[in-house]
């Protein structure tokens, strides 16, 4: 099942490419990590402008210096409780290129930790949980560091399943 | 080579189809003649099975035209139509592949970076010249040409082929040799041009126009060059065209010619000068992103601007010196505002030329005789409105020519010159840019056309309606899709597109008519995309904009003004007039906003025609927003059109008028009628399919 997930799409860095600098969060009480060019900046909770109709674990829109960006609670895109506002709550605003060019998007998460160097040998692939289950496609790998286990999620992947769905760009005007 | 035949023929098909009239049975041939061209082309070609496939399905359509029942003939015509489109993206998808296929072929073409650049060059260059052709040969027609005009001719094909000489395009060299030749022999006076040789001129000029685009397609794939189709056949009525002089005393190649003063402006520099009819702007070309990203940087200036100048702190303790400064850093804002703005904006001379020559070939088509007085080219507009612009006002054109204009013979017997005039003008009115549309026809026949909508049940039997009323129900959608009201009146074929195409840009269209005189559309439109006028609104804790331009009022409605259909269906009844009620808090799914709509707020919204009453908490405040998308990632957000940043830097959200009226049209399609029937007519709406 393991070979599987390391070839089944080609485009898929090797564990040796997944190797490098990770930005580690927390997550309800377990760690993940963002590959560290995939982000931009982190920046603080701001007033989050709800958006009706919309895919509930997006919790609205926010303004960057002017660009108008979606902000995602990864909470509530795992299927947990949603996000509760703390001094500690931030978001980790990623960037990432798709078919139809760069996503910014912001991401609640509870806590920033810090940035993490994980080697090749310290990451091993995602084992699988079987169909029903949270789709794993999204985890790159699971690295080990020191007595810590940290998600390695592609954040494209993550949020591009939704996209696809979509299918249609955000706005029209 | 047979790809680029079958993608001339789709064209022509498509051109002849969007062209074509249910009732005109001469357009209709035409139409039949493209498809048996079609059928021919496909079959000895190399196409793909898809494109044979959609192809049958067209020439299947074909059998249906032949019964000349106008009935059939539009619902065959929409199908066709449909059906044309998705052929000319399977061709041009075909037409891309075959050339990918080339290009990894051993045929494949490595152009070297200089070469690559100075093509570039060339053609913005040629583009630009042609651009200068078109406006030449729009100006000589009323007239015939002029010295001026023909030299201004002869120098832009000058140009083209010294250039594409010198990059070894041989096809492009010897079309604009050969046309050089003509023009050259009009300028020494043994030609005229005119007429037929006026024909070849435009067709030489569209000829140049496509090559230079094929050439760009193959030097972004690296392909070869391939040679246009009806080359040889253009080059050869040129050469009749030419060889009709009196014989000339030396028919010396234009290569050898030795350089007059008027081509004068050799093929290296750069722009030769325009025919003397403009002068010359200092340009520099700018990836549009980069001015994009000015003006969004400006946007956040100004936002930030603000942001200090009404901070407290400041407000308390500035000195008159730093309120001096701040006001001067305002200004310079602004200004600052108003000149990115700006770095926007394209005449409107570049859309109204491509009308003047659609008008044109319309005229000769239609068999009435016209002429286009443009006016204002230079106002300038938002490029992307400078864009969709155009699309509505070829409805409009050919609407005029084919309903508007009267034949020759009527006209002289209404004492009208034969030739018609429309006259397209641009020019600021207040905040927007106004289009306009005037011809000299014969009017909206308002009787004709209220009957039509009775008909077909737009309009109640015992409605009455107001002048403009009537003549807005020539946008409706689906009144003109039928036979015309009679032979001689109504507008309508395209209309509601029209419609649709101005709303989307946030502008709007009245219609001013004097029968036997002409009918006037005057189109408004906002001065750019990227800012409109909007009413924030409060709704639970949430704030939302309406574009100003869709609301029609709003009121604190009193109980006698509602009304419900079995408790379900909300109406308002506003001066006779029952409106269907959407709450937004229910759309929209707010917590606790105001539930008695008679202590909250109704706003009277239009959109896609359609009027209905939003239930808001109150509204806030009126303010102009710049308009930015909500970007990638959302998903659908179909009753949003876009965000904007508000003065405490927080995003509002801007609602999507057009798209809630659609949806209400959709659960329940009743127009104004008067509130006794509302009911009764919902019912019926309601049980239909």
């Amino acid at each position: 099942m393991t070979t599987i997930a390391n070839g089944k799409v080609s485009g898929i860095p090797t564990m040796g490419d997944r190797a490098g600098k990770y930005l580690a969060f927390r997550l309800a009480e377990q760690d993940y990590g963002l590959a560290i060019l995939q982000v931009r900046e982190i920046i603080g909770l701001v007033d989050i402008t709800r958006v009706p109709c919309v895919d509930s674990f997006i919790r609205g829109v926010i303004n960057l210096r002017g660009k108008i960006i979606p902000v995602i609670d990864l909470r509530m895109k795992f299927g947990m409780e949603p996000c509760a506002a703390s001094e500690q709550t931030v978001i980790i605003v990623v960037q990432y290129p798709t078919t139809r060019g760069e996503i910014t998007m912001g991401v609640l998460v509870d806590q920033v930790q810090e940035v993490l160097s994980i080697e090749a040998d310290k990451i091993e692939p995602a084992p699988s949980f079987g169909a029903g289950s949270i789709d794993s496609d999204f985890i790159l790998g699971i690295g080990k560091t020191d007595q810590r286990v940290i998600f390695l999620l592609d954040i494209g992947r993550v949020l591009s399943g939704d996209d696809a769905k979509a299918g249609v760009p955000g706005a029209t005007a | 080579m047979g790809v680029a035949l079958l993608d001339s023929v789709v064209e022509e098909l498509a051109a002849a189809v969007v062209m074509t009239e249910a009732n005109d049975r001469k357009s209709v041939d035409t139409v039949r003649r493209c498809l048996a061209k079609l059928r021919e082309v496909v079959r000895s070609d190399c196409a793909s099975e898809d494109l044979i496939a959609l192809a049958d399905a067209c020439i299947a359509l074909e059998t249906r035209l032949k019964a000349s029942e106008t009935e059939t003939d539009a619902e065959a015509l929409a199908a066709l139509s449909d059906a044309v489109g998705r052929l000319q993206s399977c061709a041009a998808a075909t037409a891309k592949s075959n050339r990918q296929a080339s290009a990894v072929s051993p045929e494949r073409v490595t152009r070297d970076e200089d070469t690559v650049g100075l093509i570039g060059e060339f053609l913005s260059e040629s583009e630009e010249g042609l651009g200068r052709a078109d406006q030449i040969l729009m100006n000589v027609e009323p007239g015939g040409a002029s010295a001026e005009a023909v030299n201004g001719l002869f120098r832009v094909f000058h140009t083209v082929k010294g250039v594409a000489g010198f990059l070894e395009l041989n096809e492009i060299t010897r079309l604009a040799h050969t046309t050089e030749d003509m023009l050259g022999r009009c300028r020494d006076g043994m030609l005229k041009l005119a007429d037929e040789r006026l024909d070849v001129v435009f067709d030489a000029t569209a000829m140049v126009r496509r090559m230079l685009a094929e050439l760009r397609a193959a030097v972004q794939d690296s392909a070869p060059f391939a040679t246009l189709e009806n080359l040889e056949e253009l080059l050869q009525r040129l050469r009749a065209l030419t060889e009709d002089a009196p014989p000339a005393v030396a028919a010396a190649p234009a290569d050898t010619n030795p350089l007059e003063p008027a081509a004068s402006v050799s093929s290296t520099s750069h722009g030769p000068q325009a025919a003397g009819t403009t002068k010359l702007r200092e340009t520099v070309k700018v990836d549009l992103e980069r001015v994009d990203n000015l003006v969004a940087m400006v946007g956040e200036l100004v936002m930030v601007e603000a942001m200090v100048g009404n901070a407290p702190e400041i407000a308390k303790s500035a000195s008159a010196r730093v309120r001096n400064c701040l006001s001067q850093l305002a200004k310079v804002t602004r200004d600052l505002q108003d000149v990115g703005m700006r770095m926007r904006m394209v005449p409107v001379a570049g859309v109204f030329q491509k009308m003047a020559r659609m008008s044109r070939d319309l005229g000769r088509k239609s068999g009435k005789p016209l002429r286009l007085v443009l006016s204002g080219e230079t106002t300038e507009m938002d490029r992307s409105l400078a864009e969709q612009i155009a699309d509505p006002l070829v409805h409009m054109i050919r609407n005029a020519v084919d309903h508007g204009l009267e034949p020759p013979e009527d006209r002289r017997k209404a004492d009208k010159p034969e030739e018609g005039t429309i006259r397209l003008s641009a020019y600021h009115e207040g905040g927007s840019i106004v289009i306009e549309l005037a011809d000299d026809g014969r009017g909206l026949d308002r009787d004709a056309i209220l009957a039509k909508a009775r008909v077909q049940g737009l309009v109640g039997p015992n409605d009455t309606l107001s002048e403009s009323d009537i003549h807005m129900l020539i946008f409706a959608p689906g009144f003109s899709t039928a036979q015309q009201v009679t032979e001689v009146s109504g507008r309508g074929v395209g209309m509601d597109v029209v419609k649709r195409n101005l709303e989307a840009m946030h502008g709007r269209v009245t219609i001013s008519t004097t029968p036997g005189q002409g009918t006037t559309f005057k189109m408004l439109l906002p001065l750019t995309l990227a800012i409109i006028d909007g009413m924030m609104v409060a709704c639970g804790q949430d704030r939302y904009i309406i574009p100003t331009l869709s609301v029609v009022e709003s009121i604190r409605p009193s109980k006698g003004m509602l009304v419900t259909f079995a408790g379900q269906l909300e109406m308002i009844n506003v001066r006779g007039q029952t409106l269907p009620l959407v709450r937004l808090a229910r759309l929209f799914n707010i917590a606790d906003a105001q539930s008695d709509p008679t202590q909250a707020i109704v706003v009277i919204v239009e959109g896609v025609g359609r009027r209905l009453g939003l239930v808001v908490d109150e509204v806030v405040t009126q303010q102009q927003v710049v308009i930015k998308s909500l970007g990638q990632g959302l998903g659908p957000t179909r009753f949003l059109s876009g965000a904007a940043i508000l003065a405490d830097g927080r995003v509002g959200l801007i609602i999507n008028v057009e798209e809630i009226a659609g949806a209400t049209a959709e659960r329940r399609s009743w127009t104004a009628t008067d509130a006794a029937a509302a009911p009764a007519v919902a019912r019926i709406e309601e049980g239909r399919p």
